[in-house]
């Protein structure tokens, strides 16, 4: 690697580790997510210029951040600000030499509560999170809730004023406000990890996806009284747990039932199941804990080898109640359809759901097509693989698809030809 | 930080609140809510509108429109407003919160634009 592209791939590599923090840290002494933004966008410019000639140094993290704040200060000082006595106590030390990489706090937590404040439009919260917290470029964003690019940008820059003109909070919420506040932060948590199905590249996906649990188990640790906390953390942490097991060695989708347990992340299922027994302990059920809960309920029926699919499809029930859902609904009706062992009784149930809201829902292709073939009902099943399959861009979950969709073709073919060679027997 | 506190309410209330009779009842729980506020010492400015005389002028094609109040397209009117100074939207948003009007109709919170900005 030459020594510009070794500095790009530092720069990048702690550009993606340590943006969240770094902004965190910034925004909360600075009370200001777009200045921060900026400085720290400026840092990462110039590490790209400066690491190639003078070497990346020993502490990229507190490298960046020195230069960030010198930024803010400069920023600062052009608006006449500089002789506030508040800000003095910022300017670069001798102790910005050289701090250690650990030295900056985490103020994620912090920034959360900011980008979830009742005075932030619900429909930006989200967000805002993503941008901010784990550093998402604002297309990157935008394309994950399905909106233009430019209007994207224009509402969280309106946020990030608002939350700067107005003086927002920076502090943790009071107790009245907690339970809106916490539901609001982990809403956009479990946002930041539905995002990652999207990515069509393995490693891209991961990444998200390790962030999203960072943040899930963050929150829970800071917030061990809050019941649906610990049960996001619980959630991701099981999911997170089996995705080396989703890929064999040739990187093709492998399915939970087919998945080999000592292939899984043992330590983080623990972690995530000490977390859904702690949640469990508060006795204050939620979507999250009830999710979780399935996700063990599978996990241990492919230990034992018998998946427990009452008690799924019980667990399916309950949380429809609380959170009725388009993924739930089709859940259920696997869960309902291997239980009562009639694929009819899941077909019913997936063909209830609205047409126009899972005509373009891959699961709900995929679910339908797997019950459709359990029925022997091939032409119809190879179609659902079809449709499935056309709604989708990762490849490995693709070839899957596409597996399954030949194996339709090829029992459809075997019967055929079954039926004619009895047809000429006779 | 300095924020302008809006109180908007039916019309009825302010009927309830000015009528002589009731006038008493009606008004207390505002000079609560006021005197808490001065008491906190971030009182900047105070006022009580007269609804009654709301008059609403516009210029379209360099004619003049008056239009006498109150207004059919406002379900609550304005009938007053304080300028606080508080550190943070929190502090602003829970004073707001208190305020009787909210409970039966709504206190608009704006923050005070910036010179230079």
């Amino acid at each position: 690697m030459t020594p510009t592209a070794d500095a790009r791939a530092a720069a990048e590599r702690a550009a993606r580790q340590h943006y969240g923090r770094l902004l965190s840290w910034l925004a909360w002494q600075w009370r200001d997510i777009a200045g921060a933004e900026d400085a720290l966008g400026e840092a990462f410019a110039r590490a790209l210029v400066r690491w190639p000639a003078d070497g990346v140094p020993d502490a990229p993290q507190a490298w960046l951040l020195a230069v960030a704040r010198r930024e803010l200060l400069l920023a600062a000082r052009r608006q006449r600000l500089a002789d506030d006595p508040a800000l003095r106590v910022l300017f670069p030390t001798d102790a910005d030499a050289s701090p250690a990489p650990q030295a900056v706090p985490d103020e994620r937590l912090r920034l959360m509560f900011v980008c979830a404040h009742p005075a932030i439009a619900a429909d930006v919260r989200s967000a805002l999170m993503l941008q901010v917290v784990l550093g998402l470029d604002a297309a990157r964003v935008a394309s994950a809730f399905l909106v233009k690019p430019e209007a994207m940008g224009k509402r969280l820059s309106r946020a990030k004023a608002k939350i700067k003109e107005t003086g927002i909070r920076f502090d943790e919420p009071e107790a009245r406000e907690l339970p809106e506040r916490v539901a609001a932060v982990l809403e956009a948590v479990y946002g930041a990890y539905t995002l990652h199905w999207g990515d069509v590249d393995d490693a891209a996906r991961g990444q998200l996806a390790d962030e999203a649990l960072y943040l899930a188990e963050l929150v829970a640790a800071h917030l061990p009284r809050q019941p649906e906390a610990l049960g996001l953390a619980a959630l991701l942490g099981l999911c997170e747990a089996r995705r080396a097991a989703s890929r064999d060695a040739r990187g093709a989708f492998v399915p939970l039932d087919e998945q080999d347990p000592a292939c899984w992340n043992a330590a983080l299922e623990q972690r995530a199941n000490a977390s859904l027994a702690r949640a469990a302990a508060l006795a204050s059920p939620g979507p999250y804990q009830l999710e979780a809960c399935i996700q063990a309920a599978h996990m241990h029926g492919r230990r034992t080898g018998a998946a427990p699919w009452d008690a799924i499809a019980t667990l399916y029930a309950a949380l429809l109640q609380l959170a009725p859902s388009v993924g739930a609904r089709i859940g259920q009706a696997v869960a309902v359809a291997r239980s009562t062992n009639d694929p009819a009784a899941g077909l019913a149930l997936l063909d209830a759901l609205d047409t126009a809201q899972v005509a373009q829902h891959q699961p709900w292709w995929a679910a339908r097509a797997h019950l459709l073939a359990a029925q022997g009902r091939h032409v119809e099943a190879i179609e659902a693989y079809g449709r499935a399959l056309a709604l989708t861009a990762q490849p490995a979950l693709r070839d899957w698809l596409a597996g399954r969709l030949a194996a339709q073709a090829d029992v459809k073919a075997d019967a055929q030809a079954d039926a004619q060679s009895r047809m000429s027997a006779r | 930080m300095e924020f302008v506190l809006t109180f908007n309410q039916p019309q009825a209330v302010y009927d309830y609140n000015y009528a002589p009779a009731t006038t008493a009842d009606g008004l207390k729980p505002w000079h609560l809510y006021i005197e808490a506020m001065m008491a906190a010492g971030i009182v900047r400015a105070c006022q009580a509108l007269d609804v009654h005389s709301a008059t609403r002028v516009s210029v379209r094609e360099g004619k003049r429109l008056v239009q006498d109040g109150p207004f059919a397209d406002t379900k609550d009117l304005l009938g007053g407003f304080v300028m606080i100074d508080v550190p943070s939207l929190d502090d602003a948003l829970q004073w707001a919160e208190r305020a009787p009007c909210s409970l039966v109709g709504c206190t608009e919170v704006f923050a005070l634009r910036t010179p230079g900005k």
